[in-house]
């Protein structure tokens, strides 16, 4: 896939988001298999939760250190459905990478975090 | 005849002998005097969730900026100590402790979890943040400070 570096795509309702969580030394990984909440929240003064879209990329890009991380999606359909906006967002060393933008309160992220299904990737 | 008698005598068994208090009693007869003010106390331990939640939070202090590839700011050592004395002092309450995850804001998040429900608290620099939810929505959006006594009650079923 050659994509222009500069040419930002739709983000298509069946397109599902990747995003990193931290497994190890501590885990952020419940006894359920949900990720923490705080792995889907938004820091203060980011305008949009960093996610990278799965048909763009690789999950061994996606995930940067698989000894510490494992990868969690959620669908672009799902992000609209909580009145959120999904934006390709490329950065120079990141085509993939795209914002969930919106209002994301506390709640807003916990029900994103319980929404998130686990990539089976590296294991 | 023994010239020495060791109080609290459960942590003599389960713990430091060193922490127990050691008399000598060689020249001093014990009885049953029910007027001693020396007593035996039984030695209160945390439940495992407690102990692990209570290992997690070290780790949280090593944490440095960062931590989840995203940018987050690490916690501070007040906030890890905030959320340190809310598990010590309450721990014997009858609380769904479930788990513990710093957030990208450099606080503390403490859940508790029984079936449907869920309680999140947030331990922050200067203020804390109480959120319960049922089913994932949201019923309650507080602080510990005022709204301890709804935690309590929205599991107390």
């Amino acid at each position: 896939m050659t994509e222009h570096p500069l040419k930002i795509q739709e983000v298509q309702d069946d397109d599902r988001l990747l995003r990193r969580v931290q497994f190890l030394n501590p885990n952020f990984i419940k006894d359920d298999g949900t990720p923490a909440s705080s792995s889907f929240s938004l820091k203060k003064g980011e305008d949009g939760l960093s996610v990278d879209i799965e048909r763009l990329t690789t999950y061994e890009k996606a995930i940067q250190d698989r000894s510490r991380f494992r990868l969690y999606f959620l669908t672009a359909s799902f992000t609209k459905s909580l009145g959120l906006t999904n934006k390709h967002d490329p950065l120079r060393n990141n085509y993939a990478h795209a914002l969930i933008k919106g209002n994301i309160t506390r709640g807003i992220a916990r029900q994103l975090a319980q929404a998130a299904k686990r990539i089976q990737y590296p294991d | 005849m023994s010239s020495t008698t060791v109080l609290r005598e459960p942590e003599l068994i389960y713990g430091n002998p060193a922490n127990s208090t050691v008399l000598n009693t060689e020249n001093i007869p014990l009885s049953p005097n029910p007027d001693t003010s020396i007593y035996l106390s039984k030695p209160h331990y945390f439940s495992s969730i407690i102990g692990n939640l209570l290992q997690k939070l070290d780790r949280f202090a090593e944490l440095k900026n960062n931590w989840d590839s995203y940018g987050a700011k690490a916690p501070t050592a007040r906030v890890v100590q905030e959320a340190k004395n809310f598990l010590i002092e309450n721990h014997y309450l009858d609380l769904p402790f479930y788990f513990i995850a710093p957030g990208v804001n450099g606080e503390i998040m403490l859940e508790f979890s029984k079936g449907n429900k869920a309680a999140e608290v947030f331990f922050t620099d200067n203020s804390t943040e109480l959120l319960l939810y049922d089913n994932n929505k949201t019923v309650l959006e507080g602080t510990l400070e005022n709204d301890f006594p709804a935690l309590i009650r929205f599991f107390d079923d």
